[in-house]
């Protein structure tokens, strides 16, 4: 799964540890979801789009393999 | 997200002091090459195992600072690695045990739990620094799930031809 989050991040200029401490997560977990090491959960992936005010879709995307 | 199956964060530190306290006073005992009363040197190290085990198991089974589903699925993970580790230890040392290799021994029991917990630790705080892609993988490779079937069966073929030639079946 492919995700744009490190350019959502960007775009709102927030760092990594805030938007951890924003979301009650830890740092590293912002760094292996953007690294596309982890998979957030359903809750997790809603708190993110709420946060930066977009859709869970466009932050995260599903890859041909996936399907 | 709710964790209430776990203890507070607090809880950690409190583990980590009794376990050490432990630890501490079972390299005691042993460098001073502790002698006590007739029948309580054993009872003071099986009891001073109880206090490291317990220790341990507070320091296992505690929140992290910031708990989230990250840190939950690596713990989940490395919990279930040292059952299996735990189960697997404790099953060959009584099959050992049983076919007279060696004098059942309590203390080993003791061991292999610390050992397994100690490892646990280990590894889990490894693996929130590392952060490795591989524990987060949903569907194990063909390799990884082979791997607990492959070692039974090693263990019954092992089995079978001992006792064959033990009991020359």
């Amino acid at each position: 799964m492919q995700n744009s989050l490190k350019v959502e991040r960007a775009r709102n200029n927030i760092s990594q540890a805030e938007l951890a401490s924003r979301l009650n997560v830890s740092r590293l977990t912002i760094h292996s979801i953007e690294a596309g090491k982890f998979n957030p959960s359903v809750q997790l992936a809603l708190k993110l789009a709420r946060y930066f005010n977009v859709t869970v879709e466009d932050l995260f995307m599903l890859e041909d393999e996936d399907l | 997200m709710e964790f209430s199956s776990l203890n507070r964060h607090s809880y950690r530190w409190v583990g980590l002091i009794i376990s050490l306290t432990g630890i501490a006073i079972f390299s005691m005992l042993l460098v001073l090459d502790f002698r006590y009363v007739e029948n309580w040197e054993e009872k003071i190290f099986i009891i001073n195992h109880y206090i490291i085990i317990l220790g341990l198991v507070l320091l296992s089974y505690s929140l992290e600072k910031t708990e989230d589903e990250r840190i939950r699925t690596i713990r989940f993970r490395m919990l279930r690695f040292s059952q299996l580790l735990t189960i697997s230890g404790l099953i060959g040392y009584a099959a050992i045990t049983i076919l007279d290799r060696v004098e059942f021994n309590l203390y080993i029991i003791f061991y292999i739990i610390e050992a397994a917990l100690i490892l646990y630790q280990f590894l889990f705080r490894l693996f929130l620094r590392t952060n490795p892609a591989w524990i987060f993988r949903e569907t194990p490779t063909r390799k990884a799930k082979s791997i607990i079937p492959v070692v039974c069966l090693i263990f019954l073929i092992g089995w079978l031809i001992y006792a064959i030639i033990e009991f020359k079946i």
